[in-house]
Formats: C-alpha cells, sequence, structure tokens
C-alpha cells in the first residue's frame, strides 16, 4: 500500500528565445516540519537550440524517514496561441522510481526548441510512506 | 526584438493530482532553504557547460543567473564558488543522514497494524537537520556577502517573483 503524501508541481512557462526564471514551490512549513520543497527551471541553450529543464527536490531528514522521494520532469511545447493544446517532448509523467531515504533528488533533460514555440517544464515531487500499512478495506 | 518572452503561468495544466502552488502576495524574502535549489541548478548549468565544452558545441549556460540578477563576471564566479562549497557540505550531510535512515528503516517495523503508532525517527536525525538549517543560513549569508547588498537584492527579486508557495497542505491521497 502506498499513500500519495503532497505533489508540488511547479509549471514554467517559456518561449524559446530567453532565459527562464526557475520557479520554486514549497509546501508544509520547511525545513522544520514535513515537507518538500522543489525547483523546476526551463533554461534556453542558443548555443545548442535546445530547452534545458532541472528539477531538484528537498525535504527534511524527518520526512525521508517516513517517506520515499519520487520526482518527475516533463516538458512541453506548446501548439498554436493556446496552452491547452501541448505535446509532451520529455518523459515522463509516469512516475520515476522512488528513492528510499533520499532527502534530495534531481531530475535533468533537454529538448529541441523550435523556432517560434513556447515550451514549459513542470517538475512533480511526491513522497510515498514506505511503511507498509495492514488497513481493511 | 524579443518576441513571446513569457506567458503567464497560470492556471495551466493541473497535471498533479494535488494542489497547485500559488504564488504569496507578500513574500518580501526567500527561506535560506530556497537558496539549495539555486546552488543545484548552478552546478548543474556548470556541469552542462563543461559535457558541452567537450563536443562541438560548448555552450554557456552557467551565465544564466548573471544574466538573471545582472552580476558582474566576479559576482557570479563567487555565486558559484560559494554554491559549490555549499553543496559540498550539504551532500555530505544528506549522505550521512540518508545512510542513518536506511539502517534505521532495516532495523524497524515494516508493518503496522491499523491504529498503530510508527515508530519515531532517529534521535540524531534532529540535531543533523539543525545542522543543515545552520549550513544553509550560514550558505544564504555568504551569497549575499559575496554579491553585494544590490546585486544579492537583484538576485533574491528575480526568484521571490517566481517563488510559489503551496496552497494546500499536505495531502494524504487515498490508500488502496
Amino acid at each position: 500500500m502506498r499513500l500519495i503524501l503532497p505533489a508540488t508541481p511547479v509549471i514554467v512557462l517559456a518561449s524559446w528565445l530567453l532565459f527562464i526564471p526557475a520557479a520554486h514551490a514549497q509546501v508544509g512549513d520547511c525545513p522544520e516540519n514535513t515537507c518538500v520543497e522543489s525547483q523546476t527551471s526551463l533554461v534556453y541553450n542558443p548555443q545548442t537550440n535546445t530547452m534545458d529543464a532541472f528539477t531538484t527536490a528537498t525535504t527534511d531528514y524527518t520526512t525521508s524517514y517516513w517517506y520515499d522521494l519520487c520526482v518527475n520532469l516533463a516538458v512541453m511545447r506548446v501548439n498554436g496561441p493556446y496552452v491547452v493544446n501541448w505535446d509532451i517532448l520529455l518523459p515522463s509523467l509516469t512516475p520515476s522510481p522512488c528513492v528510499s531515504g533520499a532527502v534530495e533528488l534531481e531530475e535533468y533533460g533537454s529538448v529541441a526548441a523550435t523556432p517560434g514555440r513556447q515550451y514549459f517544464a513542470e517538475g512533480l515531487v511526491e513522497l510515498y510512506v514506505y511503511l507498509r500499512l495492514l488497513r481493511c478495506f | 526584438m524579443i518576441r513571446n518572452l513569457i506567458v503567464s503561468a497560470g492556471a495551466l495544466l493541473a497535471l498533479s493530482l494535488n494542489a497547485i502552488a500559488q504564488a504569496p502576495s507578500n513574500l518580501s524574502s526567500l527561506p535560506a532553504s530556497a537558496y539549495e535549489h539555486v546552488y543545484r541548478h548552478v552546478r548543474h548549468l556548470q556541469t552542462m557547460d563543461a559535457a558541452a565544452a567537450l563536443t562541438a558545441h560548448p555552450t554557456n549556460l552557467s551565465a544564466y543567473y548573471k544574466n538573471l540578477a545582472g552580476l558582474t563576471q566576479p559576482q557570479a564566479d563567487a555565486l558559484q564558488a560559494v554554491s559549490l562549497a555549499a553543496l559540498v557540505e550539504l551532500d555530505a550531510l544528506d549522505q550521512q543522514a540518508r545512510a542513518m535512515i536506511l539502517q534505521a528503516r532495516a532495523q524497524g517495523h515494516q508493518k503496522l497494524l491499523p491504529g498503530q503508532k510508527p515508530p519515531a525517527p532517529p534521535a540524531q536525525l534532529q540535531a543533523l537537520q539543525a545542522s543543515r538549517k545552520v549550513l544553509l543560513n550560514k550558505y544564504h549569508d555568504n551569497v549575499a556577502q559575496a554579491l553585494g547588498a544590490s546585486a544579492f537584492a537583484n538576485l533574491e527579486k528575480a526568484l521571490i517573483a517566481n517563488f510559489k508557495v503551496g496552497a494546500t497542505t499536505p495531502n494524504q491521497g487515498t490508500g488502496h
């Protein structure tokens, strides 16, 4: 049995010609209590014409004692003027392997940049309790 | 001219299971812990540049924070040096904590009955966490000192503009 604790998505929407400021998210009373912090950035690399996405996630030590940390990073390209129409270029929205006892995780990836298109990146952080709870349903 | 700069990131996609982080209305400074992510991003960008330097397409991603905050090259170099120094200490502490956590987990209870209280985390973790907080505060001060008041204010302002605080308390989810 696994319980999902918090998810802290961070969305950065970018054009292809710009260094994009990073977004930072915080849940809970970090860093003393149960918490997750994450930051996702999307930086345009003019030399290689790629978008470089990077996510970090941290928890406090007590939290990492109870929960396994998981980080997923995705980069999407917006098709047309409306953000409702987009393609996922970088996997994955499927959960990556969680790391037992981890207090910090990083994920990164690059996608090719198409002129005139907009991109955004999202880092999704999840915590899974590692203890197996015996319950009846 | 640069076109299509930044489109509002609000209310885009609810890809997560729970809450979307929302921007605070009255944030005037960032916690020291927020700068850890800057340190890690700085190191990542430097790593990317180092890898690219071995190819036919060298990059200059390390200039990201220099451009973001309008830093001089010496200030940017100082930010990089402080970042790397901070991560050496933080990573060492994290490694120590993780070893302790895994050891405690291996010795602890793996199954709990309904209503049964889980075992408390090792007391040493609290001490380590306190040490981590001291480290984060120390390197936060180091960054401020290395950049100087004006440049640090510019950096913090840029970071705050993109800082979001979770709008909800942790969701316990649904077990299955």
